[in-house]
């Protein structure tokens, strides 16, 4: 061991940090963050150690008109019970695929919705309930906030997250939500069943996405906007 | 490996992100967010907490460009935010005990964004660990962003003699740590070459 060798090493690891980069659309949702009051972001960019924050690539915009009354913390969606202090919606995650970071007394987690192996996962951490948008984006925040948030629109976006090379967007939608489309410039439109209140789905940018819409069970539009501003 | 552009670039888009350009506050925003995420991800170990700093950096960059004087020492500024923010980053995680880093390891041998070698390199994040925050951000600046001691002294608000002794001393306690796990390690690798012992049955 001499002086080269752990100057080497130290090289070597400011190398590989110099290789991180940050994405257009994170780029754009910081500069929409720090437009908006220290107060309205403060909250969801709180997350707590273990993952990344809210800004780290999701755009969080409301559509619509509300359909419930926060107050109560119910939207009429399969989320109720957990904004009003239950277990999660979806499917229990096994001990082996709870991330490390996630201990095991904060109690249930869940698979709310999945597409492409990318997973919207919910569970609740002290007074807050989590979302976690695949395998390294999440947030936490008091059920009041998402109660009043999810209770502004028919569906709530996060999205999209960039894990590898493909795009996902992510959603809670109330009941009045049923699938969710994809339309692109080109080829066919994608639909995706909502699941326990939310969605995940897989954006296919070589095709353009244009516009995302909610639908109701009979396939009829309830809710529109874009897969990337909301 | 400084960051992209020179400093008047960066001066330049100072101006006219304060004039309301929204492209001259994305260029910004990401030179803040990358100074931020690569200073942390050096110091720190922690790739999830390093994104965190670099939003915190690039937020608060974007919040407070009004009140930033010189826009021709934009870097040494976003330096400054950064190196407060890591520093904040660490006390908020805690007092850091080998275990985290070894988390970190593990997760960093995971993430495609690393080489695989960094993942390796256990001992250097053992070795940053034991350093104090200080010497933590003083190496990464030097390392990652490559600056010189009198860059590194503006960046943390301290005299470059400061800035000479605490990088020296840093280096000194890597390479000790170094060392020790290097004689460990050939320690081991003599036990393992040397014969097993004759058991009794073989004996017989």
């Amino acid at each position: 061991m001499n002086r080269d060798f752990v100057e080497a090493a130290l090289t070597e690891r400011a190398a590989a940090a110099n290789g991180l980069t940050v994405g257009d659309e994170q780029v754009r949702q910081l500069v929409w963050d720090a437009r908006r009051p220290a107060a309205a972001t403060s909250q969801p960019r709180r997350v707590r150690r273990g993952r990344m924050s809210l800004a780290t690539g999701f755009a969080c915009l409301l559509l619509g008109g509300v359909i419930a009354s926060a107050a109560t913390g119910t939207i009429g969606s399969a989320l109720d019970p957990f904004l009003g202090g239950g277990d999660p919606p979806g499917t229990p995650l096994a001990v082996s695929e709870r991330p490390t970071w996630l201990d095991p007394a904060y109690g249930e987690a869940t698979v709310i919705a999945s597409a492409g192996g990318v997973r919207l996962m919910a569970y609740r951490q002290g007074g807050d309930i989590c979302f976690q948008y695949g395998s390294s984006v999440g947030e936490c925040a008091t059920p009041s906030y998402y109660a009043e948030e999810m209770s502004k629109s028919s569906w709530l976006l996060r999205g999209p997250t960039s894990p590898g090379d493909k795009k996902f967007q992510f959603g809670f939608v109330d009941d009045s939500i049923a699938s969710v489309r994809v339309e692109y410039g080109v080829g066919p439109a994608t639909e995706t069943a909502t699941e326990n209140g939310g969605f995940v789905v897989e954006l296919d940018e070589s095709r353009q996405p244009e516009r995302l819409v909610g639908l109701d069970a009979s396939g009829a539009e309830v809710i529109s906007g874009s897969p990337y501003t909301g | 490996m400084r960051l992209d552009g020179a400093d008047n670039q960066a001066a330049s888009q100072v101006r006219l992100a304060l004039g309301g350009d929204r492209a001259a506050e994305e260029w910004l925003a990401r030179r803040a967010y990358e100074a931020g995420l690569r200073l942390a991800s050096f110091s720190l170990g922690d790739r999830e907490l390093a994104q965190d700093v670099g939003q915190e950096v690039a937020i608060r960059v974007l919040r407070s460009l009004p009140k930033l004087r010189e826009a021709e020492r934009f870097d040494a500024w976003v330096y400054r935010i950064c190196a407060a923010e890591i520093k904040r980053a660490a006390s908020r995680r805690g007092r850091q005990s080998w275990q985290p880093y070894e988390e970190a390891a593990s997760a960093l041998r995971e993430d495609p964004l690393f080489p695989q070698r960094l993942g390796e390199r256990d001992w250097l994040l053992r070795g940053l660990a034991g350093l104090s925050d200080r010497q933590r951000i003083v190496v990464g600046l030097r390392y990652v962003h490559d600056l010189d001691d009198r860059e590194i002294a503006a960046a943390i608000g301290a005299r470059r003699g400061t800035v000479r002794s605490l990088l020296s001393r840093a280096l000194a306690q890597l390479r000790q740590q170094a060392a020790q796990i290097a004689e460990t390690e050939d320690a081991e690798s003599r036990a393992q070459a040397r014969p097993a012992p004759k058991t009794k049955l073989e004996a017989v």
